[in-house]
């Protein structure tokens, strides 16, 4: 049984992800697109024909859920809705609960024991936006995930990655989220968190700030952006408009990341330099990594504390589900 | 293991703990408490308390000895020769906690009073009903709330200079007693037929296992 035990939840503002172990050296990880469409009862017909997945509200009319739901978006020549923005849940989105319940439960499925333990992951509390609350946010996903049968255990997302990654390190490392509503960061020393925070930036912002700069839509950008471009190499007004708000987060982040650390550095020590492991969806941009390696060259010798190196985590979609997880199965091991 | 809790600032109060700590005075509190308090890890995320881990000392202290100033800005008078030297109290934190409380009190009674004239000329001014020919001047009401401020300040003294630390401006905001959480429950459907398609991809572990392995043992090492 402990070979099945415990379930990771990444809660991203693009896709929920969840990570399960499903022998000894297997892991399935389950991805639903965050993103959800309200059509109305007249459309059922036309969901049916096309096999798609919705959730029947009756007179309120059908619920599309996940990738379905952007690619009615693009039939029906809407936009779908998120239920997250920013990272976050926002208080009020009652439509947004909804379909997180069905989500999540999807996702998740029936726990294999009564109480197995789910760990999901919170951000920390933004500190360029400290009007945005994370209390009710975990408070959400902690009330979904018991009612789905769990053990509710909120964790880091940033703190996450360190766990996916950085074993080797004895868990020592930087880990950078880059998520498409804001980036998660934390530092850690042998497991001990020494701070953790996040910036109420990520994929969205520069999908944004790109296409203000160009005239274009944010949903171009972000198109642009999933079809893959070389960041070292932008070719057009469009892509080098993108790389410079690349260019912009990184040194954001990092800025951030050294006011945060002078900020505990007399009760902090670090024995050794530690690695910077990034992660997230924003991370797959193409050539990411030595473009962050170049960012943060410019920044190295001004940077308060020594990093030993920099790479990409072995599966940035879901290196955050897997870290959780991780932390599942040590505390089943434990009790056991 | 407990938490020991410190502060640089005069005092900074814990509001779902219901816990001040003062400076210089460390407060120790179990870890459960820690990690159910909401606003407390957010005061040390903000540097406003710092807190170490540690197996708290059961032997008894005696209690920290009043500073004293080793020399004298100027000479003092003759008045002052007279009259008999100031004996250092020494209190222990929860004595002092308690001072404070009844010196909060006193003031805000203190307070009350020194504004119950100043409401009751209000009240009389409304009960008058002005002259319809000639209108009695208003009372003033523009410089009411600082007329109430400066008796407030004058009858509290310095008992309560610093606010608590959960700013309005914070994420704490949101935190305190005065707002309460509200989660709806029912979210998840029970309705089996809200079925959704989920992409699903099996892979190698990738040392899964072993992480969360060496993870146990660290926390293990910690832990003894």
């Amino acid at each position: 049984m402990s070979e099945h035990y415990g379930r990771g939840l990444d809660v991203g503002t693009m896709n929920l992800v969840c990570a399960q172990r499903t022998g000894k050296d297997k892991v399935e990880t389950s991805r639903v697109r965050d993103a959800f469409l309200d059509l109305d009862a007249g459309a059922k017909k036309m969901l049916k024909l096309s096999g798609v997945n919705f959730i029947n509200r009756g007179e309120d009319g059908m619920i599309v859920v996940g990738d379905a739901a952007m690619e009615m978006a693009n039939v029906f020549g809407r936009e779908a809705r998120r239920p997250l923005s920013q990272g976050l849940i926002a208080a009020g989105e009652i439509d947004a609960l909804d379909v997180l319940g069905v989500m999540i439960k999807n996702l998740l499925g029936e726990p294999k024991v009564a109480g197995e333990v789910c760990y999901f992951s919170v951000p920390a509390a933004p500190v360029d936006d400290p009007s945005r609350d994370i209390v009710y946010h975990k408070g959400v996903f902690e009330r979904i995930v018991t009612e789905c049968g769990y053990t509710a255990v909120a964790g880091n997302e940033a703190m996450a990655i360190i766990y996916a990654e950085t074993a080797a390190e004895g868990f020592s490392g930087l880990g950078i989220s880059f998520g498409s509503g804001m980036c998660n960061l934390a530092m850690s020393v042998s497991g001990m968190e020494g701070f953790s925070f996040s910036v109420a930036r990520g994929g969205d912002w520069i999908d944004a700030g790109a296409a203000k700069a160009t005239g274009s839509t944010q949903s171009r950008m972000c198109a642009l952006k999933e079809k893959g471009f070389d960041l070292t190499a932008p070719e057009g007004r469009e892509q080098e408009a993108l790389a410079l708000y690349y260019k912009a987060l990184i040194e954001y982040a990092l800025d951030q990341t050294a006011k945060e650390f002078l900020k505990i550095k007399d009760k902090f020590s670090l024995p050794r330099p530690i690695p910077i492991v990034v992660s997230g969806g924003t991370s797959l941009a193409g050539n990411f990594l030595p473009f962050f390696e170049e960012t943060f060259e410019a920044k190295r010798k001004r940077f308060p504390f020594e990093i030993s190196g920099i790479r990409q985590a072995s599966d940035p979609m879901n290196a955050v589900a897997r870290g959780l997880l991780i932390q599942a199965i040590q505390d089943h091991d434990e009790e056991e | 293991m407990d938490y020991c809790l410190e502060t640089h600032l005069e005092q900074v109060f814990v509001t779902d703990l219901k816990l001040l700590v003062l400076r210089g005075i460390p407060r120790w509190i179990p870890e459960t408490d820690y990690q159910r308090s909401i606003v407390l890890r957010e005061l040390i995320r903000r540097g406003d308390i710092t807190f170490s881990r540690r197996q708290r000392s059961r032997v008894s202290k005696p209690p920290q000895k009043a500073r004293v100033h080793s020399a004298r800005m100027s000479r003092p008078s003759k008045e002052q020769r007279r009259l008999p030297p100031v004996e250092s109290v020494e209190m222990t934190p929860e004595q002092l906690q308690a001072l404070l409380h009844k010196t909060a009190q006193d003031a805000a009674q203190g307070a009350v009073k020194a504004l119950l004239p100043t409401l009751n000329a209000v009240l009389a001014n409304q009960r008058v009903k002005p002259d319809p020919v000639e209108v009695a001047p208003a009372p003033d009401m523009a410089d009411l709330e600082d007329r109430v401020g400066r008796a407030v300040e004058k009858a509290l003294g310095g008992a309560l200079v610093h606010r608590a630390s959960g700013s309005p401006s914070g994420t704490t905001g949101a935190l305190g007693p005065a707002d309460p959480l509200f989660i709806p429950t029912g979210i998840v459907s029970q309705d089996p037929s809200d079925v959704i398609s989920v992409q699903s991809k099996a892979s190698e572990s990738g040392g899964l296992g072993d992480a969360a392995e060496a993870l146990r043992k660290l926390r293990k090492e910690k832990k003894s």
